[in-house]
Formats: structure tokens, sequence, C-alpha cells
């Protein structure tokens, strides 16, 4: 409608550029805040009745950026972070085992230890050579006692940790929670979200690093949050995470599915609706940090000790056992019949029975494992490292007749017969209709320094003189081992005891069968090692010396730490390319920015001209 | 007549040229009065003596008469008051006058009138009144079908009441189910660990002394939170577990049992979970068929399934409808092995208290509130006149039906516009320009009675 009209319309255009500047100048602002996205305004057309443009109204400030790349580095966050903490402890483990030729690492230790035994061998009277041995083997000892002292540490770490991180996501969640209320209470009242919107992404961007999420939108501008194995975590109302933080953790403490026997703390996620599910045991927790520190307390440190423990114990046991060879039991022929004594089997020892299957002409093998606990039975076949035995646990509380009895009930189908006479046990086959007895013999712990064989129980459970026996009673004794083991007192009190081991016909002080026996169970006896520390499987077990197994422990935590390394460095890269992209697509650029503002100012200028052309004709007017 | 006649005739055009300067400087004083009709002067001579043709005519005297143009719209304006609305096109708001009040009541004149004048306001009763006093009138729209109820406007007054909650009647939901489940007791070594743990009966509730077996061999199935009747919120837990792997030897297809969250605090032999449908595909993972949880089998599998009787934590919400349409449920293979849902959504929703009151760019007043939904409440008529220029001017821009405007008629072809004010139509260039021309004219007339004196006095002149 004429001057008015056109007076009107560049009103409205200057009204939109100052709406305009205010959004760039907030772009310009907050260039560098982090998680602050590009903003824009969206003007529409105001027409009028005869179809002319009556005005420009800026509608709506809307949020540059890529949801998609949004998501995608959410998920990749996740996996990032998980990575990141493996790769941090993954390398602390292995700098604490040491690379084998690192000064003061384990293996250097142990090649000490070795190292002096041999000189034990070549002269075994000279008090200098056994002092040291004794001390390269307090050495060794106190080696694994402090690995296994900062291996579980780092459990702690991680224990606590998990605390901290868990106190943090449910942070999070309740204020994404609170700005999911605001944002539809403010949407619906026709106002700008992206504020809250930008400030809600901040916090779903640091929860994705913490746990693996995936983030649903609401047609009402909220979101849901659910992990992406599908447990909710926020949907209207916040659900929480729950963590019973245990004050300690020692290599004992493990997580269990049964609350009783649970000694470190485990997630629990609490919906609105009251219902709590374990996270830890249904898998709720695939990746991010949260998963990578439980990984690391339940699996990848307990695998460390793990073999610590069985290094410790597969060392013990090699020096400190004696083995009792079977004699003729004096059967009837065609009966083959062997007996043994039985009087020094320890709890955890075992009798080790081999006969030839009659049907399929197979050698078997059974390993009768004492046990005092009746409660430990029945022990499963993985109770010993061998793949190839039948195991059997034998209860000695009730005496010998209730053990032979015992015996006798594993063996019978095999065709066997157990008798005893005292602590000698006769074992008797068939004469070869089910089966013949080819073998027999007991491997027994000594206690005593001397008179029970060459075996030196150089090493005990604890500064008390603890035999080490592995004995399964209450708990497994090989759990946390190396945090316990220690030098036997009595050696360190008399060194002489490494060469002497017959007081009855005494051993001459310069000879070397004992040190001689004691480095070949070290450095050339093979033994099978306990699958589940990590090695080899159950039906081919590592297999080895003690030293082999040392370096393949070694070997093997210094490839994870690598792996780990590896895993991070990819992850670091497809994490920072998203991270890239998705700023590409939100970050403000500053060229555009200012440019802009040079656009605006060139609009202002120009609207403005419009009103002094329209006041111009006014007074043309008046003056006419 | 003579000369008389012509001062005469100047003087009706000085009156006449008086009669158009009062009307421009009204418009001018009205030209930023929002829905301000301005008046146009017209004039119409008079013939001065009788002869039969013009050669016998003479020029007459000029009477000048208001003309109305309410048919002319005035600017439309952008205003940031969410309940200002202006008419684009033909049509007037219907209003009526306030006369007073009784009891703290508002009584209004009971006469509509009319009037574009569109910057209404919510006053402390609920009623909608523009600046210059007027009360708008709407039709009620019914809050279940959302249509118009009742063809003669009401006052409109806006409360501010809360919005029931509306129950969930239907979740949609659509995923993928993994072909081998990885669960807390899978194991690739061991054929079957992946299904539902054997102590289970598939197809029963799951009891609270099984839950631990039943968790170790389920996935999850995401949450949503769902509404009862009178809107609380229910978080419905889902979780799916495999019971029968496929095999073409046998030949059997895949099952899937889903169950949902029933009671978290269930002890013993109590259902903590029910069992809410079976699910069975075929090799190529596509769903073949649905049980649910009474027994029915739909093969086809349809597109939704009936979760009966929902009770979750003791609060009913009744039948739903699992809706996960054709080809929406799959089981294709999945590295992850966990249940993978790509939509999950439900229909209820929780009270809401009032936000706001917008215009929606089809003549509604809608209302807002704070759990995100929007009522329409009232539609706001327009009423149309056969003769615009014969209604009656009220103060305040408003307009009141006379016998020759004729009856309102409510098939006006304007619309009404939120966020926008009608200015004036008055064009103050326009005004100036009449302004000068009306100034010529009067200057004109003046001229003329001048004349006449002039004429007149050599007239007396003459006689000495």
């Amino acid at each position: 409608m004429g001057l008015s009209s056109a007076l009107n319309t560049a009103l409205y255009g200057l009204k939109y550029n100052q709406r305009q500047l205010d959004v760039t100048s907030a772009n310009i602002a907050s260039a560098d805040t982090v998680g602050y996205t590009k903003k824009s305004l969206q003007a529409s057309v105001d027409y009028g009745n005869n179809g002319q443009v009556i005005g420009v109204t800026a509608d709506k400030i809307t949020r540059s950026l890529n949801e998609n790349v949004q998501r995608q580095f959410r998920s990749s966050n996740a996996d990032y972070s998980y990575a990141k903490l493996m790769d941090s402890y993954a390398s602390r483990v292995d700098e604490l085992l040491g690379s084998i030729e690192d000064p003061g690492a384990l293996t250097e230790v142990w090649n000490d230890f070795v190292g002096n035994l041999k000189a034990l061998t070549t002269s075994p009277e000279d008090y200098t050579v056994r002092l040291q041995t004794v001390q390269s083997a307090k050495a060794l000892a106190s080696e694994l006692n402090s690995a296994t002292a900062a291996v579980q540490q780092m459990r702690q770490e991680t224990e606590t940790t998990i605390g901290a991180t868990v106190d943090r996501v449910n942070q999070i969640i309740s204020s994404v929670a609170d700005i999911n209320n605001q944002i539809v209470s403010q949407q619906a009242g026709n106002q700008s979200v992206v504020d809250l919107e930008d400030e809600r992404d901040r916090y779903l961007d640091e929860l994705s690093g913490l746990i693996d999420i995936n983030v649903r939108n609401d047609p009402n501008g909220s979101v849901r949050i659910y992990t992406t194995n599908g447990m909710s975590l926020l949907d209207v109302y916040p659900s929480e995470l729950r963590f019973d933080e245990r004050a300690t953790i020692t290599a004992e403490a493990q997580w269990n599915d049964d609350p009783a026997l649970r000694q470190v703390g485990t997630l629990t996620l609490v919906t609105p609706g009251g219902s709590t599910i374990d996270m830890i045991s249904t898998r709720g927790l695939s990746s991010g940090k949260l998963a990578a520190l439980v990984d690391m307390r339940d699996n990848y440190l307990v695998e460390v000790q793990s073999q610590l423990d069985e290094l410790a114990s597969q060392m013990s046991l090699a020096l400190s056992s004696n083995t009792v060879e079977s004699t003729d039991a004096g059967a009837t022929p065609p009966q083959n019949g062997l007996q043994v004594d039985l009087a020094s089997l320890q709890k955890g020892n075992k009798v080790t029975v081999t006969y030839t299957d009659a049907a399929s002409g197979e050698q078997r093998t059974v390993s009768l494992i004492r046990v005092d606990d009746p409660s430990q039975l029945p022990l499963s076949n993985s109770e010993t490292a061998d793949p190839n035995d039948t195991v059997y646990g034998i209860d000695f509380s009730g005496g010998n007749a209730s053990a032979a009895t015992q015996m006798q009930a594993a063996l019978a189908a095999a065709g066997l017969t157990v008798s005893n006479s005292g602590s000698t046990f006769s074992f008797v086959d068939d004469g070869g209709t089910t089966s013949t007895l080819t073998g027999l013999n007991a491997t027994v712990t000594a206690t005593g320094l001397t008179d029970e064989g060459t075996g030196l129980p150089l090493f005990t459970d604890g500064l008390a003189g603890q035999p080490y026996t592995d004995a399964l009673e209450g708990r497994d004794q090989k759990v946390g081992y190396a945090g316990r083991i220690s030098v036997n007192p009595a050696i360190l009190a008399d060194n002489s005891r490494l060469v002497i081991y017959d007081t009855v016909t005494p051993t001459e002080e310069g000879d070397p069968t004992r040190p001689l026996a004691m480095l070949k169970a070290l450095t050339e006896t093979s033994y099978d090692y306990d699958s589940s520390a990590g090695l080899g499987s159950k039906t081919a077990p590592f297999d080895g010396s003690v030293t082999d197994y040392l370096s393949a422990i070694v070997g093997r935590q210094s490839a994870k730490a690598a792996n780990a390394a590896t895993t991070l460095a990819g992850q670091k890269v497809v994490t920072n390319n998203l991270k890239d992209r998705l700023d590409d697509s939100s970050a403000v650029n500053m060229d555009e920015e200012l440019a802009r503002l040079i656009q605006l100012q060139n609009a202002y200028s120009s609207n403005a001209r419009v009103m002094t052309v329209v006041r111009e004709l006014f007074d043309v007017l008046m003056n006419a | 007549m003579g000369i008389y006649g012509a001062i005469n005739a100047a003087i009706s055009g000085l009156k006449a040229q008086s009669y158009a300067l009062e009307n421009i400087s009204g418009n001018i004083a009205n030209s930023q009065t929002t829905g301000y009709k301005r008046l146009d002067t017209s004039f119409s001579d008079l013939v001065a003596s009788g002869g039969n043709d013009q050669t016998t005519q003479k020029a007459g005297t000029v009477n000048a008469n208001s003309r109305a143009t309410n048919e002319i719209p005035g600017d439309i304006q952008r205003s940031d008051i969410d309940t200002h609305m202006a008419i684009k096109g033909d049509g007037y708001f219907v209003v009526q006058e306030k006369l007073g009040q009784t009891d703290g009541r508002s009584i209004f004149s009971g006469n509509n009138v009319y009037t574009r004048r569109g910057d209404f306001t919510i006053d402390e009763e609920g009623y909608l009144v523009n600046g210059a006093g007027y009360y708008l009138f709407g039709n009620p729209i019914d809050e279940t079908t959302g249509n118009v109820s009742g063809t003669v406007p009401e006052l409109i007054q806006i409360t501010n009441d809360f919005m029931g909650a509306r129950q969930t009647t239907q979740i949609e939901y659509r995923g993928n189910l993994p072909t081998y489940p990885i669960t807390a007791q899978s194991d690739s070594t061991t054929p079957g660990s992946e299904l539902l743990d054997s102590s289970i009966t598939p197809g029963t509730d799951i009891t609270a002394n099984d839950n631990t077996a039943f968790l170790r061999s389920s996935l999850a199935g995401e949450a949503i939170t769902v509404y009862d009747e009178n809107g609380s919120p229910v978080n419905v837990q889902f979780r799916w577990a495999k019971s029968q792997n496929a095999d073409s030897s046998v030949p059997q297809n895949a099952q899937w049992e889903l169950y949902y969250m029933a009671d978290p605090t269930a002890t013993g032999t109590d259902a903590m979970w029910t069992h809410a449908g079976q699910f069975e595909f075929d090799g190529s993972g596509a769903l073949v068929s649905t049980t649910d949880d009474t027994g029915t089998t739909s093969t086809p599998a349809g597109s939704s399934m009936t979760l009966s009787d929902v009770t979750v934590a003791g609060n009913n919400i009744g039948d739903l409808q699992f809706a996960f349409g054709s080809d929406g449920l799959t089981q294709y293979a999945d590295p992850n092995g966990s249940a993978k849902v790509k939509t999950l959504a439900q229909d209820g929703y929780a009270s809401g208290e009032q936000t706001g009151v917008q215009i929606s760019g089809s003549g509604r007043i809608v209302a807002t509130y704070n759990n995100g939904q929007t009522r329409d409440l009232y539609e706001i008529p327009i009423a149309s006149f056969s003769a615009d220029s014969r209604l009656e001017r009220l103060p305040g821009g408003a307009f009141a039906q006379t016998t020759d405007s004729g009856e309102p008629l409510y098939s006006a072809t304007g619309s009404v516009k939120g966020n926008s004010l009608e200015a004036s139509n008055t064009d103050i260039a326009d005004e100036f320009s009449r302004l000068i021309i009306t100034q010529q004219a009067y200057s004109a007339n003046t001229r003329i009675v001048t004349s006449g004196d002039e004429m007149l006095q050599e007239a007396l002149n003459m006689v000495r």
C-alpha cells in the first residue's frame, strides 16, 4: 500500500537483520566453545492480500549438525574409550612384568635365581653360593609378591574408578532427563531450544565415552537413552546404575553370579519401574569406559594374576615334589598288582594310576587327588592341567580305609581293586579282562627339609612356613599364591639344607645331587600348565619347563599390550576422523561468519536506505 | 438565478470540500489505528434549473457523502504476540461489547458486532479481548473428534485446565533379532546353549525363581514408558529369548519368545516376567507366524499382535497392540548377537499443564501443553456481508449489521492468520494528495464567491 507499506517492509527487514546479527555474533563469540553448533536463522516472507511482500519475519533458530555422523561418532567414541582404558592398563601390566632383557624385571630375577642354583651344582659346599642362592630365591619371592600387589592395586583402582564412573553416568543421565523436560515444555511453548540441545549433546557425547549408548529421539523433543544391548537408561524417567563398591580387592576376590560368593562390586541397573538387572551377568555393557573397567577387573588382570599364581605354584611344586614309586603287591598272576605308600600324601597331592584298557587297547591315566574337604567333591577333570587323565577327588579325612573304599568306587569300572593295609594302598587289576595295570606312583610334597628325597620345600605359603601343596580346601590354595609365596624360614635359618637331603646316611657337603635335581626340575622337566590362566587350551595345555612358562607369560603380556596399543591407535584414527566430520558439519567457520557479517551490513544499509528514500518522498509530498 | 446561483453553488462546494477535509483529517489521525477503514468522500451534483435538455440546463450545487472502504484491506503486519490475528481476505471477526460486571462476572451486550481489529489478548477471565474492548466469539471444537461442534459462535473463554492423559494403546516395535543370540550363557562350542534355559518351559511366564536362569539366557529388548488411564507412566521392559533354532531337516522354524517385566518385586513362584507371545522366523529370517499369549496363532504373521491385559507392577494398562508392521521384525545374523531395536514408540501421553495459546494456520485457537501435546480449542468464524459498505460504523473499528448490509454470512473467503495485525488502510501519501486537491477546490470555490461578490458590486455600482 504505497509509501507507508514500503516503510513497514523496510522496518521488518531491519528487525530481521538485527536478529541475524545476533545469531552471527553468538556464533563468532562461541566459536571456540566445546559442543557449540553453528546456528542459523530461518526467515519467512509475509505476503499481503494482493500477493505483495509485506515483511520478512524470523521464525526459528536452527542448528547445523550432521546427526548421522554424530551417531557414528558416539558409537566409535565408546570403542575408543574402551581401547584407551585397556591400553593404559595393558601397558602398565607389560611394564610390571618387564621384557626379557629388562634389569630388575621378573625374568631377570628368575635368571639370577637359576644362575645361582647352577653355581650351587658346581660348588655345593660353598657357603657364599648357598647364601646367594637363598637370597636370590628371596628376591624372586618378593618380586612375585610385589607383582601381585601391583596387579591387585590395579584391580582396586578399576573398582574405585567404576564407582566414580557410575556416579558420573547417573549425574549425566539425570541432567539429560532435566534438559529433556525443559526442551519438551519450551518446544511446546514455541521457544527456541537449540541451546538446550547443544547442552544435551555435550552430555550425551560424554556419556558415549562411558557407556555404549543408543540415543532415540522422540517427537516431543526429548531423547531416550539405551545401551546398545537394549537396556533402558532414560525414558521419561531416568534409570539408576548402582555399584556396590568394595573397599579392598585381593587376588581371591572375584566376580561371581552368586551374590554370596561375589567379593567385588557388581553393576545393577534399577529401572524407574523398580526392576533390578545385573548389568555384568546379562552382558548389559559391551563397550565404553565402564565395560573396559569391568573387563579389566574381571578378566584381563585376573588372567595376569592367575599366570603369576600358576608360575609360583608350578615352581614351588617342582622344587618340593618327591615321587613315591610303587612296588609289586604280590598279586596272583595273571592279575597284576602294585602297591604304594601314601603316608606322606598331602592334600592336593595326587596318585597316578595308569592301565591299559582291554577293550580299546588304550593307555588310561587316572589321577586321584587328596582332598580333606568333602564339599569340594566331585572334582572336574580340569583340576589337573593334563588333558588326558580322569580326575577323582579322594576324601582322606575319614582315614585310609575310607579313602581306599572311595578309590575302589572310582576305579571299579576300570576293573581295578583297591585295598589298604595302613597307609599302603594296593591296586590289583582283573588279569586283563577289563584292564591291565601298568603303573602307579604318588607325587607328594616334602614337608621337612631332609630325609624325604631330593625334593625341597624351598618356597612356602606365607611366612609361617605353611607347605604349598595346591590344596583345594576352603578356597583353591593356588589363587593369590604369588602374593603369599615366601622362602621357607627353615632354609633361611640353615642354608646347608640346600645340599644336605639325608641325615640318616649323611649327605656329603660337596654332593650336588639336590642342587642338580632342583635345577633340572625348574629348567628341564616339562609340566602341563593350567589353561584357565590363559595360555594353551584345555585339550592342549601349555607344556614346558618353568623357565619356558615364565618367558611365555612375559611374551604373552607384552603381545597383549602391543595389541591393545594397535587397537587404540586404529580406534583413535576412526574416532578422530568422525569427530572432525562432526565438527565440520557443526563448527563455526570464522570466514563464513565474517563474510556473513558483511552481507548483513549491506542488507541493513539497503533497508535503511529504503527508509530514507520513503522519508524523502514524504518530504517532497509535504512540500508540494 | 444568475450570480446568486453561482455563489450558492460555490458555497455548497465549500461545504463539500470541508466535509472532505474532515474525512481526510480523520483518516490521517487514524493512519496508525489497527483495523481502521478509511472514509473517502464522494461528491454528487445537483442540477440547478430545469430545461428539457442539457442545452438549457445549468451546473448546480454539490453534495458530499462519505464512501466506506471496508473491502480495501490494510497491510498485514507481523506481531510477536501469539494471540494477535489478522484476516487475510474478506470477512470480519464476530465480537461483542462488554456492558459491565455483575458479581465479578462480565456481562455482555448480547448483540454481535463485527470487526477486523485483531489485537486480541487474553484477559483475567480467559476471554479474548481486543484493544478497543470487543470480545471474540468462536466455535468450540470437540475434544475427541477434533471437529467443530455447533454452528452458532459462542464467546471464547480459555481455561488453563490440565490436559487429560491418553492411555497407551499401541507400541510400535521394529527391529532385528540375531540368528545366534549371544547371551550370558551362550557358548559357541555347546550347541543349544544360546537357547532359553532348559529349566524354563517356552511359552509360560517366568517365575522369580527362574529369573536368574532367564536373564542369563535371554536378550534385552529395550524398554518404553507407556501411560495408563490416568497418565501414570509405566515402564515396560522387554526381553527376547530364542526357544528353537531353525532346522530344515525336521523341518522347523526358528522360534523367539517375547517377555515383558510384570512384577519386579515378585518372589518365589510368582511370575516376574509375563510371556507376551511367540514369533516364528523361517530360514531366510522373515517372520512367518506369531502366537499371542492367549494361544491364537496368526499365519502369516500380519503386522501386529495383541498383548492382552498388560499389567506392570500393579498398574493395569489394558490391551496393547504390539505393532511391528510387515517385515518390521526380522531375524538376520548379527555379529554382536544382540537384539537391535530400530523403532520403539507408543501413542500415549501423560496429562499436561497449559503453556500457551496460539493461532494455528487453519484459524484455530490452539493450546499447547508442557507434555508436548497441543489441542484445538476453538475455530474462529469469519462473517461476511453482502453489502459491507452499508454496515454501521461503531467506535473502535467495529461495525454493526443494518438492514441494508444484510445478515452475516459465514461463508467468507478470508482466512485467519496468527501473529499478525491488519494495519489501517489509510495511506498518508494518498490522503496528502487528496488534501492538496481539496485545498485547491476550496480556494477555487472561495474565488467564485469573491468573483460573484465583485460582479454584484459592479451591478450595484451601475446605479449612481
